[in-house]
């Protein structure tokens, strides 16, 4: 081959390269998209419907991508009453799970039949078009049979239902009784929210505890992120509306709320899920705790093992919520109908709730389930308290806030301007950052 | 076959076996470097999101990156990173190099290795552990400086600004200064003694050695040094992001983005926020532009009155 004909070869090659693989990604979206609604194995595409069987005729195997092992550990159990389909449980770590799943959707890879959508990460996966609506045919998701609150946490901006919670998710204040004995001479639960039973209490009981204990007690960990969720949970205001920030009414006196309550001391410094708080458990310098149903088996008990009889849970002054993690149906998932089989049983059926309440020692969204009451129990470690009720109890009247495409941008921005507050900037100061973060982050909600 | 024919086989073959014989590097250079980068050109001219509509937005993402007050941050973070780390480093690794090589040092290989271990000791390690001596209530660093009166009050190391950089400073350095030592022990071995011989003989000391002979020789050595640590300050990422981001919180860019550096901005564009595939896509080719600016600027000043 000629020296001159040799860079011409080398352009060819390369632009051929370049545009195979710029055609060849046109191509799978032309495919993927028509493929849709004709994926062969998922029967609902042709008559808009799964036929109803009785579990035993459901046979085949699905794919389910999990970080832990909540949804493995109920796999027994479903395969008790669904004994021809085996679940493959993929496990991956929590740390790259979102960005796995984001890569597999855009590099149109192998999706699972079932991936998992925990709350934090879920605005910006539900806006994409890669789920299957569960409250439309074929799936028809009883939503009424979940406690109310949680439809804004699985709804798209679309209207679409992209994925069903699996765990409940209200929330009170776990405390410590030895120290609520010494510092406000009760543990009782009812007593101690008559106590606390407005923000300002918070504020004054937080400064004489300080006080009191020469500063090595605080009333609460910290502002990030146990702080902040206990006091925001209760605004339901959506963060963006019509394409434009919707901060001001949420953020605002919640800062104010900081400012007051870190200026008296009330919150310690710790990091919900550093070290420091992680050991603050066993330790005597926490009061109390923001505490959701998923909180108690996987934050407190872990963290302080051998305090049974040491907790106690009350009623925060408002009814709020905190995390939990969803299972959706990618469009492209080979085995939509064994997984929704899944996804139904066990957040939407009576041996699901109770499976996972023997396995994972919390309870489901699924109302009957409560109605029931197949979660009372006097809780040893809570001192022969029945927490479970209480949570019922509390969500009942919670309300949850919509998940908006913006909400990780939002969140890891409060991030940010929360530690201002707990530097001792002003609300006013902390506010005006995060809007200014924002906006540099995402222009068009200007 | 006749002997012409032959000879023409053999000449064909004999040109084209070069070919053959570099088609692996070529290939896999096309493969997996080449189509990469070209591929993040195109889709930085794309508003994709990793769903299946994508559409060809023109420059548009480059002036929005131009415009993009995150992008400078990450470019002014990256600077303060180079002036805190680039000399900090060659200074710590030189020293130690020349020590290691003096022939005076016992045990030289034991301390190779532990000089070298913070190098292949993982991030995820070294950010559990960093974030916990630099807690502000708790870690041993505030400790240890209050106990022998540097300081009074502790400081919120991985809270506020300057004292977060200083912590990524420090970290980085200490990750980074055995491999770097490891290149200049390298480079040290590979100057011929017989300078050094005679340059005894002339009377000269150890530090007239090491300024007028050990130096001078090192300069390919330290060009490499100083131009990867410069690239390496815009791709610094695991480090900080495992210590503000690691346990649950999510401080991106730590706090008020005084750790944000070119690789976790794009970091946070593509996979954190809104999935803006293109954007960060066109973030990442601003950002070679400007450190292949930087390098051959660099380049230029360090080989004045060369080679």
């Amino acid at each position: 081959m000629s020296k001159k004909l040799m860079p011409f070869v080398a352009i060819l090659l390369t632009l051929s390269l370049v545009l195979t693989a710029c055609g060849q990604s046109s191509n799978t979206g032309k495919n993927g998209s028509k493929n849709e609604g004709s994926n062969p194995s998922s029967a609902p595409g042709d008559n808009n419907t799964f036929t109803e069987k009785s579990p035993e005729e459901y046979s085949g195997e699905f794919t389910l991508w999990a970080w832990g092992d909540f949804e493995a550990n109920v796999v027994p159990a479903f395969n008790k009453v669904y004994p021809n389909i085996k679940v493959n449980v993929e496990v991956i770590p929590n740390s790259d799970y979102g960005r796995k799943l984001q890569t597999t959707i855009a590099s149109r890879g192998d999706m699972p039949d079932v991936s998992l959508m925990e709350v934090s990460a879920r605005g910006a996966l539900m806006s994409l078009d890669a789920w299957e609506d569960l409250s439309a045919a074929p799936y028809n998701a009883k939503l009424d049979d979940l406690l109310e609150y949680a439809l804004p946490l699985i709804t798209n901006e679309k209207g679409e239902v992209v994925t069903i919670q699996e765990d409940a998710t209200m929330a009170g204040i776990a405390y410590k009784r030895d120290l609520a004995r010494e510092y406000f001479g009760t543990d009782d639960p009812k007593e101690l929210e008559a106590i606390f039973s407005n923000w300002d209490v918070f504020v004054e009981k937080g400064k004489e505890v300080y006080e009191k204990s020469g500063g090595k007690v605080t009333l609460m960990s910290g502002l990030y992120e146990e702080g902040f969720r206990l006091l925001s949970g209760s605004y339901t205001e959506p963060w963006v509306v019509d394409g434009k920030l919707n901060i001001e009414s949420t953020f605002k006196p919640v800062y104010e709320l900081m400012e007051k309550m870190t200026k008296n001391n009330m919150f310690g410094k710790l990091d919900t899920w550093s070290a420091s708080w992680n050991a603050s458990f066993a330790n005597n310098n926490v009061i109390f705790y923001a505490t959701p149903t998923w909180f108690v088996p996987h934050g407190i008990k872990p963290n302080d093992p051998d305090s049974e009889g040491r907790y106690g849970l009350m009623r925060a002054p408002v009814s709020y919520q905190w995390g939990g993690t969803g299972m959706s149906i990618p469009k492209d998932a080979k085995n939509k109908e064994l997984a929704w089989q899944f996804v139904k049983w066990v957040t939407m059926s009576m041996d699901g709730a109770k499976a996972f309440a023997e396995v994972n020692n919390t309870m489901t969204l699924y109302k009957p389930a409560m109605e029931a009451n197949i979660y009372s129990a006097a809780d040893p470690y809570f001192a022969g308290q029945d927490i479970m009720s209480k949570f019922i109890e509390i969500g009942k009247e919670t309300k949850a806030r919509p998940i908006t495409l913006y909400d990780s941008i939002i969140t890891d921005s409060n991030a940010l301007t929360m530690k201002m507050i707990e530097n001792g900037r002003t609300a006013e100061q902390a506010y005006n950052e995060l809007v200014k973060m924002i906006l540099e982050s995402a222009p068009e909600l200007k | 076959m006749s002997t012409d024919e032959l000879t023409k086989r053999n000449k064909i073959s004999q040109k084209l076996a070069p070919y053959i014989f570099v088609s692996p590097f070529f290939i896999i250079f096309a493969l997996f470097s080449l189509f990469p980068i070209l591929f993040t050109l195109y889709i930085s001219l794309t508003d994709w999101t990793g769903t299946k509509d994508v559409s060809l937005v023109g420059v548009q993402n480059y002036i929005q990156v131009f415009q993009d007050t995150r992008f400078y941050r990450a470019v002014g973070n990256t600077f303060l990173f180079m002036i805190m780390i680039i000399p900090a480093q060659i200074i710590l690794a030189l020293f130690i190099s020349v020590m290691l090589t003096s022939k005076k040092v016992p045990f030289v290989g034991t301390f190779r290795l532990m000089n070298f271990l913070p190098y292949i000791t993982t991030s995820v390690a070294i950010g559990l552990i960093f974030n916990i001596m630099f807690d502000s209530n708790y870690g041993s660093v505030n400790e240890i400086l209050m106990k022998f009166g540097f300081i009074t009050e502790k400081i919120n190391w991985l809270g506020e600004k300057w004292p977060a950089r200083i912590t990524i400073a420090l970290v980085t350095i200490w990750k980074y200064f055995g491999y770097t030592a490891v290149l200049f022990m390298a480079g040290i071995m590979s100057i011929d003694k017989q300078l050094y011989e005679a340059s005894e003989i002339d009377g000269a000391g150890k530090w007239r050695q090491l300024f007028s002979i050990t130096l001078p020789n090192l300069k390919p050595v330290m060009i490499f040094v100083v131009l990867t640590t410069m690239i390496g300050c815009f791709q610094i990422f695991d480090e900080p992001y495992m210590i503000f981001t690691g346990f649950g919180a999510t401080l991106v860019g730590g706090p008020q983005g005084s750790a944000l550096t070119g690789t976790w901005l794009i970091y946070d564009t593509v996979f954190g926020g809104t999935f803006r595939y293109g954007y960060g896509s066109a973030i990442s080719f601003a950002l070679f532009i400007l450190i292949t600016a930087i390098t051959l600027v660099v380049l230029r000043f360090m080989n004045k009155g060369g080679e």
